[in-house]
C-alpha cells in the first residue's frame, strides 16, 4: 500500500468553468468526473480549515506561461471563483490516470484575493474576498445620494 | 511573499474556541434607550442602522431611536407647533409598525407612514415657523375694545381708551382677536374665558378691556431641515406631531418599537420574514457586508447553527448602529450565542461551541472521539501544550447585563450574577453586556456559565502534527478526538497524556502531514461534556419585573392601538451625487521599445565610424570587418602621460568642420583650414622619466603662435572599445568621437612639451593614446587621444 495525493484546480463562476488543470500526472490531460483536466505544474499549499481568520493563507504556485497569466488575471478581474480538490489514492493501483476510488481529502473554494509574481512563476493567493479590515458591519453609511444634504437638529 | 504567514500563539486558540476574556471596560448597558432627550439628526457618513428582531412569545423585539434626516416645523395662528421627522428605520425591509408602537419622548403621540425603498411622507423639507408674537404691538391692560352687534371687534369704533390710536393697527394682529372672539365671545355679556377679561356693558355697547396680551415665544426649531432624500434598500417613517404653544415635546426622540426586524430569507423555515436568529443575521452580513458571494458561503454549517440557537432559545434582538468589523462582531457576539465563526473548505459558518445532538439541543450524553490520535500518528517531537494561566482561571462572577422586554412598554435592562456555587462569594466580577441583543434571562444566564465553565475545566491547549489516516477526511474543525499519548520520560510507571480535543484549526500539506490545533474538551466521568452539562442545567429565575413607570399618562394614542398607518411616500428624485464611471479594458501597450538615450551607454547609436587623424582621413578607412586594437604611441614599457595640442600652420587635408565631429560640454569646434594639427605624446619610459617619444605619422611640429589661440583643438575619443572579442581577442573600435579642448591656454613653444612645463596642457582623464587598425592584410596606424 502507497499514498499518493493529487492536487486539481477549477476556476470558475456560476455559469462557467474556464479552466481544470491537475498538477500529477505530467504533461497528459487526464478525464476526471467526467471532465478533462489539463496538467499545469501548480504547487498548492497552505490548506487551512477550523477557525477564521487565515483569509489567503491558500498559496497556489505556477508557471507564469500565457495560459496560466491569463487565467489568473481573468479570476482576478472577473472576481471568479477557484476550487482546490486534493484527492488520496494508492499508486501501487495505477498512477497514470485517477482512480475511480480515490478519496477526497481536501476542498477549498475561494477567490484569488492576491499575489505575486516573477517572469518565471505566479503565487497565487486563494481567499474569501470578505476583507480582515474592510469589512465593515453595518455595511452602509449614509451619503447625500442616500439621505439629501440631510438635517441638522 | 508580500504577506506575512505565521503560526497563531497557541494561547489564542482557546479564545478562538469562546473562551470569552475580561471585558476591557464596564459601562453603561448598550441597550438602553434616552428617552426624553431632543430628537437626533443623522449625519452624513454615518452607518445605516441594521434592526434585527423578532418579538414572538412575548420575548423579543427592539426598542429604537432612529435619527431624523428631513424635518419640517410650522406653528398654526395659536402658535401650536406641528414637527414632522423623516427617520430612518433600518437597512431592508422591516415589518409595519402599528400606532401603539410609536412614541415620542415617553409618550404615544402623533401620527407616521412607514415605507421602503423610498423616501415616507409627502411633506417637503423646511422651516415655515412664523412669529406669532408681533412684537411691534402687544395688547396692553389698558386696551379697551367694542364688540359690534355681531360680537365682532369693531375695529373702527372700537377704541374708547387706547393706545391704539388708529384702528387700522387692528389689522396687524387680528388673528389673535378673530380667533378669540370667534371661539369665546358667542355670548358678550356672559365672558367664560377668562376671568381677567373686564367686559363693560353700562354704555349699551360691550366694552371689552384688560385683554390678555398675546406672549408667543418663536419656537426655536431647526433652520437646516435638510433635502428629500431616495433611501435606496431601507425602511423609512415619516413621524408628525402638533404640540399646543408652550411646550416643546415636539423636538423630543422619536422610539419605534420594533416587532418584527429587517426581513431574511429565514435558515430554519426558509420563511422570508423578520428573524432573531443569529446564524440569519451572520449570513446576511457575509452578503452584504463581506461582499462574500453566496457559493462561498457554508449555509449547511449555518443551519445547523441555526437550529442550535432556534432549539436552546438563544435569541438575537437588535439594533445595530455602530460600524464594527466583521471578524470582530462575531468574535465579540458570537460567544455568547456559543458560537464561532467556521472556514472549512473557504466557505464561511458559524458552528456550535457546544456538542450538539441531531435535534440541536446541547448534547449532555457521553462524547464518543471521531479519532484517537496515538503514536502511531503524531509526528515525535511535534506535541506542544499550553496550559491555561492561572490567572486566567480564577473564579469570578458573571455579571449578565440582559433586556427584558415587556409587550407595551419599555424594555427593562437587568443583570444576572452567575457564579460557581461556593466560589468568589464577594466577586470579582466580569461585567458582560448582553443587553444588546438578549431578552431572555435563560440566555443570559447560559451564556455566564458557559464563559465560567470554559474557564473552569479548560485546562490548556494542544497542536500537534500527524501523518495522514483516516483522520485525513474524519477529522473537521470542531470534531472531538482524543489524544493518548504515553509519557515515557518518569523513571516510574509510564503515564498517558490521555484527554479529548476540540480541533480548532487543520493545516494541510502537500506531503500529507497535518498539524491539528485543539482546545482542551473536559469531560466527567460519564464521558459528557462539562461546560456542555453546566450550561444546560443553568437556568434563570423566572423573575420578571413590572416597570416603574409612574405618574399621569401622557399618550394621546392608545396602547392598544394595532391600526397600521397607510403608506405615504415622495417618489426618489435625484441626488446629483452619484458618478458613474464608465471603465475600460486594460490592455498591453504594444508597439516598440522607443525610449530616448543619452548617449552614455550601449543605447548611442553606432555611428559609421569614419577613421580621421590629426593628419587628416585615414586612408584607406576602414571596414566593418578591420580589426580595431589599441595601440600605445609610447611605445612598450612607456606610459602614455599627456598630449600636448598645438596651433599650428596652414596645411592641406582638413579643409572643412568634419561633420562626424561630437562636441563635448559647450564648446564650439572650429577646424580652421589654415591650421595643423599635430599630436604628440609625452612618455614617461620604464624608469619613470619624461621622455618625447612618438608621434603622429604625418608629424611636423609647429610652434605656437604667440597669444590665444583663436580654433578650438579637437582630439579622437575612442568611446567604446569592446575588450576581448571571442573570435580573435582584439578590441574592437565601436566609436569614436572627437574632443574639444577649451583655448585657455597660453601659446606654446617646442620646449613647452617638457614634463609638467608651464604652457602644457594635460586634458584631465585623458591621455595619449591611439589605435590602429588593419583589413586584415595591413595595419595602418594612427592616434589620438584616448580616454583611459
Amino acid at each position: 500500500m502507497a499514498r499518493a495525493q493529487a492536487q486539481y484546480l477549477r476556476i470558475y463562476d456560476e455559469a462557467t468553468t474556464y479552466q481544470r488543470w491537475q498538477s500529477y500526472y505530467a504533461n497528459v490531460t487526464i478525464t476526471w468526473d467526467s471532465k478533462p483536466w489539463q496538467y499545469v505544474p501548480f504547487i498548492a499549499d497552505g490548506l487551512t480549515e477550523g477557525v477564521s481568520g487565515d483569509e489567503s493563507n491558500i498559496s497556489v504556485k505556477a508557471p507564469a506561461i500565457l495560459a496560466v497569466v491569463q487565467a489568473f488575471d481573468a479570476a482576478i478581474l472577473a472576481g471568479r471563483l477557484v476550487e482546490l480538490l486534493t484527492y488520496q489514492f494508492d499508486p501501487l493501483f495505477g498512477n497514470d490516470s485517477p482512480q475511480s476510488n480515490q478519496t477526497l481529502i481536501g476542498q477549498y473554494v475561494g477567490q484569488v484575493a492576491g499575489g505575486t509574481a516573477g517572469l518565471t512563476t505566479m503565487t497565487l493567493q486563494l481567499g474569501s474576498a470578505i476583507s480582515p479590515v474592510g469589512a465593515q458591519i453595518p455595511p452602509r453609511t449614509f451619503t447625500t445620494a442616500i439621505m439629501g444634504k440631510g438635517a441638522r437638529l | 511573499m508580500s504577506w506575512i504567514s505565521a503560526t497563531d500563539p497557541l494561547a489564542l486558540v482557546a479564545i478562538q474556541a469562546g473562551q470569552i476574556a475580561t471585558p476591557a471596560k464596564e459601562s453603561a448597558a448598550a441597550g438602553a434607550n434616552q428617552l426624553d432627550v431632543q430628537q437626533r439628526s443623522i449625519e452624513i457618513g454615518e452607518s445605516v442602522p441594521i434592526v434585527f428582531a423578532r418579538r414572538r412569545d412575548e420575548a423579543g423585539g427592539v426598542l429604537i431611536s432612529p435619527g431624523a434626516s428631513e424635518a419640517r416645523f410650522e406653528n398654526d395662528t395659536s402658535n401650536a407647533v406641528t414637527a414632522y421627522y423623516h427617520l430612518v428605520l433600518s437597512e431592508g425591509k422591516i415589518s409595519s409598525i402599528a400606532v401603539k408602537d410609536v412614541f415620542q419622548g415617553a409618550c404615544r403621540v402623533g401620527s407616521h407612514s412607514q415605507t421602503y425603498d423610498r423616501r415616507a411622507g409627502t411633506w417637503t423639507p423646511g422651516n415655515t415657523i412664523v412669529d406669532r408674537n408681533r412684537p411691534y404691538r402687544r395688547f396692553f391692560s389698558t386696551d379697551i375694545f367694542i364688540l359690534d352687534s355681531q360680537s365682532k371687534i369693531d375695529k373702527y369704533n372700537a377704541i374708547l381708551t387706547s393706545t391704539l390710536t388708529d384702528p387700522a393697527e387692528l389689522d396687524e394682529y387680528p388673528y389673535n382677536l378673530v380667533d378669540w372672539d370667534e371661539a369665546t365671545l358667542t355670548n358678550p355679556a356672559a365672558p367664560e374665558k377668562d376671568s381677567s377679561w373686564d367686559y363693560d356693558t353700562s354704555s349699551g355697547r360691550t366694552l371689552i378691556k384688560d385683554i390678555k396680551p398675546t406672549d408667543f415665544k418663536t419656537p426655536e426649531a431647526s433652520y437646516y431641515c435638510g433635502s428629500v432624500g431616495n433611501y435606496p434598500d431601507m425602511s423609512t417613517l415619516s413621524f408628525s406631531v402638533t404640540i399646543p404653544n408652550g411646550f416643546d415635546q415636539w423636538n423630543r426622540q422619536v422610539h419605534c418599537f420594533i416587532r418584527g426586524g429587517m426581513w431574511v430569507t429565514r435558515l430554519i423555515d426558509n420563511v422570508e420574514g423578520p428573524s432573531d436568529n443569529f446564524a440569519d443575521l451572520i449570513r446576511w452580513m457575509l452578503l452584504k457586508g463581506g461582499r462574500l458571494r453566496s457559493s462561498l458561503i457554508d449555509t449547511t454549517r449555518l443551519q445547523s447553527a441555526a437550529n442550535f440557537l432556534e432549539v436552546n432559545r438563544f435569541l438575537c434582538n437588535c439594533n445595530i448602529t455602530q460600524s464594527t468589523n466583521y471578524t470582530d462582531f462575531v468574535s465579540k457576539w458570537g460567544p455568547y450565542f456559543m458560537l464561532t465563526e467556521s472556514d472549512v473548505a473557504g466557505k464561511r459558518g458559524l458552528r456550535p461551541l457546544l456538542p450538539v445532538t441531531n435535534t440541536g439541543a446541547i448534547d449532555t450524553g457521553a462524547i464518543a472521539p471521531v479519532f484517537t490520535f496515538t503514536e502511531d500518528h503524531i509526528i515525535v517531537d511535534t506535541v506542544e501544550i499550553q496550559y491555561t494561566s492561572l490567572a486566567d482561571r480564577l473564579p469570578f462572577v458573571a455579571q449578565m447585563i440582559w433586556r427584558q422586554q415587556p409587550d407595551n412598554d419599555f424594555g427593562i435592562i437587568r443583570t444576572a450574577e452567575v457564579r460557581y456555587e461556593g466560589t468568589a462569594p464577594d466577586g470579582p466580577y466580569e461585567s458582560h453586556d448582553l443587553s444588546e441583543f438578549c431578552c431572555t434571562e435563560n440566555h443570559a444566564v447560559k451564556a455566564g456559565a458557559f464563559l465560567l465553565a470554559k474557564r473552569r475545566y479548560t485546562t490548556h491547549t494542544i497542536r500537534f502534527t500527524a501523518r495522514p489516516q483516516a483522520n485525513n477526511t474524519v477529522v473537521i474543525g470542531g470534531s472531538i478526538v482524543r489524544v493518548r499519548l504515553a509519557r515515557t520520560a518518569t523513571t516510574g510507571v509510564a503515564g498517558y497524556h490521555d484527554f479529548l480535543y476540540q480541533v480548532e484549526r487543520i493545516s494541510k500539506t502537500l506531503a500529507g502531514e497535518l498539524s491539528y490545533e485543539a482546545v482542551h474538551f473536559p469531560i466527567d466521568d460519564q464521558g459528557r461534556s462539562l461546560v456542555a452539562v453546566d450550561v444546560a442545567s443553568t437556568t434563570g429565575t423566572g423573575i420578571v419585573l413590572t416597570n416603574d413607570r409612574t405618574g399621569p399618562s401622557c399618550d394621546a394614542n392608545s396602547f392598544t392601538d394595532n391600526t397600521i398607518p397607510p403608506e405615504t411616500y415622495t417618489p426618489p428624485g435625484s441626488s446629483g451625487s452619484s458618478v458613474d464611471i464608465p471603465g475600460g479594458t486594460g490592455v498591453s501597450p504594444g508597439g516598440g521599445v522607443t525610449n530616448p538615450t543619452d548617449g552614455l551607454d550601449g543605447s548611442v547609436p553606432i555611428v559609421t565610424p569614419v577613421f580621421r587623424g590629426p593628419g587628416g582621413n585615414v586612408t584607406p578607412t576602414p571596414t566593418a570587418d578591420d580589426r580595431i586594437e589599441p595601440y600605445n604611441p609610447c611605445g612598450n614599457g612607456s606610459e602614455p602621460l599627456q598630449a600636448v595640442y598645438v596651433n599650428g600652420q596652414a596645411v592641406g587635408g582638413i579643409t572643412a568642420a568634419p561633420t562626424e565631429l561630437k562636441v563635448i560640454g559647450t564648446m564650439t569646434l572650429q577646424w580652421n583650414s589654415s591650421t595643423q594639427m599635430q599630436v604628440y605624446y609625452y612618455c614617461r619610459d620604464v624608469n619613470g622619466q619624461p621622455k618625447l617619444t612618438a608621434k603622429s605619422q604625418t608629424t611636423t611640429i609647429q610652434a605656437a603662435p604667440n597669444g590665444t589661440p583663436t580654433q578650438v583643438y579637437a582630439a579622437i575619443e575612442v568611446t567604446q572599445m569592446r575588450p576581448g572579442r571571442p573570435d580573435t581577442g582584439q578590441t574592437e573600435l565601436l566609436s569614436y568621437r572627437w574632443l574639444a579642448y577649451p583655448p585657455t591656454y597660453a601659446s606654446l613653444s617646442n620646449s613647452a612639451w617638457a614634463w609638467g612645463g608651464a604652457n602644457g596642457r594635460e586634458a584631465t582623464g585623458y591621455k595619449p593614446g591611439g589605435f590602429r587598425y588593419s583589413n586584415g592584410t595591413t595595419t595602418y596606424l594612427d592616434s589620438a587621444l584616448v580616454k583611459i
